[in-house]
């Protein structure tokens, strides 16, 4: 076996033992799963070497508990962001990350400097692992550009942000009141824009494992539901459905996979993810949908799992950067 | 809205004043149960004729156009697509009554709607969605009486229509060996002996609206609960249904302009109110243009849908017309509320106050996905409007 193949093992039978069985009761009751997340970080998954292991754990996660998934996506992309800007920087445990602000992007959340070191004031919102992280990375303004810094969970005030999907992956707005904080990157704008590409491309891989699922459920249930005397696989209005998500799977791996090559070689990777999000989000979305579509009635019922996958598939890429992203950076990118 | 009669415009206010006062302000609960709150419904039926807009004159109601039904559930269905799933019941279960009922019967249905009891349409069942004419709730002829037995799922208000002793109508096969042509609607009082509503939908959204599974275990009913009495009755219950689906799927349409509508508010509010880069979004064509988008498409679906009510109300066939409308107008709400998400980014996921922009669309998206499901799935519609195009050539 390759060594790949391994890991994708490991990441499969792991999420089928630990992942898949947290995977519906909590996400309906927005119940962190933290001995699901202590399980996954005594096995490694949070800590992986590279880009390219975190997309087969992101995917194999993703195909039984998409929560679970984003809990190892934002760690091994905050862990890798820090090592790449400054090893030194790295502790034990998991990395948060907060940027959204309310009523704008970014950008109210500021940093003083006091001698060689820096404090933080402001709020942040639905801030990535809040509430669950150890530190977070934090975009805050820091003589009118922004930089990014460590802050650690203790200096946070943490207050639950509940939303449509992903329900067990905890997010939290983030009050920072001088907050002791450590500079991470004086270039905050460009650290942002890597550790959201690095987060889109690693969601690219969630979503497919999302949308892997999607199809076997779908498959099985259109063969057998029977409706006009025969299974409804029979008809093509539902094998058209069918085979979208199927599409929709080749695709989002199929968009994703140039960005981590970009990675793995030590190239500019940030438009290749942005390509790869306008994709991505809006073929796990019609993969979901079309997952609804297929089960009908039974389809928009909180008893089966369908209609979680249509509510995460619209909060995985909500995650991230403000919503023309992708359109404006490649555009600036053909304009430059 | 031009072209709006003045009848339209005056209710679609008074609905518009019904949510202000009652819906939004409660949406928080709404959505956090499985039915509309009885004070909500109580508070509708106090404005005259609302309990049963369409219960005909002679019965004691208002009689009102279909049209104006439209336009009153389009102002519902914004304020809350649950609400509208739930009180639109009361037309649903009404349209078989009105088509093939006797007079008697209207009088008793109507009677009960009319005193703030719910009604409730029951066709599907496990075996029998897409395919209703596979219902297989049976009705054995026992004399006089028929004896009905049978399971019935995803009900609309059903359950509340059999607490509040109202009537259902119920469709089910009096000749299993002549298929959809042997199945007949019967007027069924909601405490007959034996109907039970034995388990209430936990549902993704539209959590204003009650779904109930329905049991029928030797439910004994006179032949004169047939739909149209014994004599033009048995046999008619497909018919019937085909037709109340009509009328339910331009209903569902205008609710999805309402949803539609609501998402565009939100979106224009929030855009008015959140920076991008130091400026309002506002002003920001990628935004703007999304929502512009929007816009263009929901007041297409209104003319549709107004055109199907129009020509409804002149009685002319709208079969073809009711489907047309549903596919473009749910699958319009559901994408509204998908460019809401993406324009909102966290602040669309974010579970705050459904009433106010903060909490506003993450309900919305939810709701919205029930649109192209119920009332035939939109490849259902899809296969209606087919048929309409290729007719099947007449055998010589
Ligand atoms: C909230 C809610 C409220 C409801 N209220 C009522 C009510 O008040 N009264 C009532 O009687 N029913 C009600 N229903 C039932 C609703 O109308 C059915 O769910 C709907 O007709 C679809 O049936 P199904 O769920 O069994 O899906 P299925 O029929 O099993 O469909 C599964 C999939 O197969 C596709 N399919 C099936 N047949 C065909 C075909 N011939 N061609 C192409 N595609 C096809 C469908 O489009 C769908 O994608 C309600 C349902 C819900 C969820």
């Amino acid at each position: 076996m390759s060594e790949k193949s391994l890991i994708q093992k490991a990441a499969a039978d792991f999420a089928a033992a630990e992942l898949a069985p947290v995977s519906f009761v909590p996400e309906k009751t927005a119940e962190y799963t933290e001995d699901a997340v202590k399980a996954m970080a005594a096995k490694g998954f949070l800590k992986v070497a590279d880009i390219e292991e975190a997309a087969i754990v992101a995917e194999e996660f993703g195909k039984a508990n998409a929560s679970m998934a984003e809990v190892a996506v934002i760690a091994n992309a905050t862990a890798e962001i820090i090592d790449a800007y400054d090893a030194s920087k790295a502790i034990d445990g998991m990395t948060g990350y907060a940027v959204y602000e309310e009523g704008t992007s970014c950008g109210g959340v500021t940093a003083a400097k006091a001698g060689d070191a820096y404090t933080i004031t402001g709020k942040k919102i639905a801030a990535a692992l809040g509430g669950a992280a150890d530190q977070y990375i934090v975009i805050a303004t820091l003589e009118e550009k922004p930089a990014a810094f460590i802050v650690k969970a203790a200096d946070a005030a943490a207050e639950k942000f509940d939303k449509l999907g992903l329900r067990s992956y905890p997010t939290a707005n983030l009050t920072f009141d001088a907050a002791p904080a450590v500079l991470l990157a004086e270039d905050g704008a460009k650290l942002r824009a890597e550790l959201n590409a690095r987060i889109d491309i690693l969601n690219c891989y969630v979503a497919a494992g999302m949308a892997n699922t999607a199809a076997d459920v779908s498959t099985e249930y259109a063969k057998t539901r029977v409706q006009f005397g025969a299974p409804i696989a029979k008809l093509p209005a539902v094998q058209f459905l069918l085979a979208e998500i199927s599409i929709a799977e080749y695709t989002l791996k199929a968009v994703a996979a140039p960005a981590v090559e970009a990675v793995m070689a030590g190239k500019s990777y940030v438009i290749e993810a942005a390509k790869a999000k306008y994709v991505a989000s809006k073929a796990i979305y019609d993969a979901t949908s079309n997952c609804v579509q297929i089960h009908g009635g039974t389809g928009y019922s909180r008893e089966y799992p369908i209609e979680r996958y249509y509510r995460e598939s619209k909060t995985l890429f909500n995650n991230t950067d403000y919503f023309d992203w992708p359109e404006a950076r490649i555009a600036a990118d053909m304009l430059k | 809205m031009f072209g709006f009669t003045e009848d339209m415009t005056e209710k679609q206010e008074l609905v518009r004043k019904f949510c202000e006062d009652w819906v939004y302000p409660n949406l928080a609960e709404i959505d956090a149960g499985k039915c509309c709150p009885d004070y909500i419904w109580e508070e509708w039926c106090k404005i005259p004729g609302f309990a049963s807009p369409c219960a005909p004159k002679f019965t004691g109601g208002e009689e009102m156009p279909f049209a104006t039904c439209c336009a009153m559930w389009e102002e519902l269905g914004k304020a809350d697509l649950g609400v509208a799933t739930g009180f639109g019941s009361n037309n649903l279960g009404s349209f078989p009554i009105l088509l093939t009922g006797t007079d008697d019967q209207k009088k008793e249905h109507f009677g009960n709607l009319l005193q703030g009891k719910f009604g409730a349409f029951g066709l599907t069942e496990k075996g029998a969605g897409s395919d209703a004419g596979a219902v297989a709730t049976e009705a054995k002829k026992e004399g006089e009486y028929y004896i009905l037995n049978g399971d019935k799922c995803y009900i609309t208000t059903s359950g509340k229509a059999i607490e509040t002793k109202s009537t259902l109508a119920i469709c089910a096969s009096t000749d299993k060996s002549l298929g959809s042509k042997g199945l007949t609607m019967f007027l069924i009082p909601g405490d007959t002996p034996g109907l039970t509503a034995v388990k209430e939908e936990d549902k993704m959204g539209i959590r204003g609206s009650q779904t109930c599974e329905l049991h029928l275990e030797n439910v004994k009913l006179h032949e004169s609960r047939i739909l149209g009495g014994p004599e033009k009755g048995i046999g008619f219950g497909f018919k019937t249904a085909m037709m109340t689906l009509d009328a339910g799927r331009c209903v569902v349409a205008a609710q999805a302009n309402g949803v539609a509508m609501r998402a565009i508010e939100m979106m224009v509010e929030y855009c008015n109110t959140h920076l991008d880069g130091g400026r309002p979004l506002s002003k920001n064509p990628a935004a703007t243009f999304k929502i512009a988008e929007l816009e263009a498409q929901t007041q297409a679906c209104r003319q549709l849908v107004y055109h199907t009510a129009f020509m409804r109300d002149a009685g002319l066939n709208h079969g073809h017309e009711s489907c047309c409308a549903k596919i473009v107008a749910t699958e319009n709400a559901i994408n509204a509320t998908r460019v809401a998400m993406d324009i909102m980014g966290v602040n669309g996921i974010k579970k705050g106050d459904p009433s106010t922009v903060d909490g506003a669309v993450e309900k919305l998206y939810r709701d919205a996905r029930i649109l192209s499901i119920y009332e035939g799935t939109n490849q259902v519609q899809r296969l209606v409007v087919t048929n309409g195009l290729f007719p099947k050539k007449k055998k010589k």
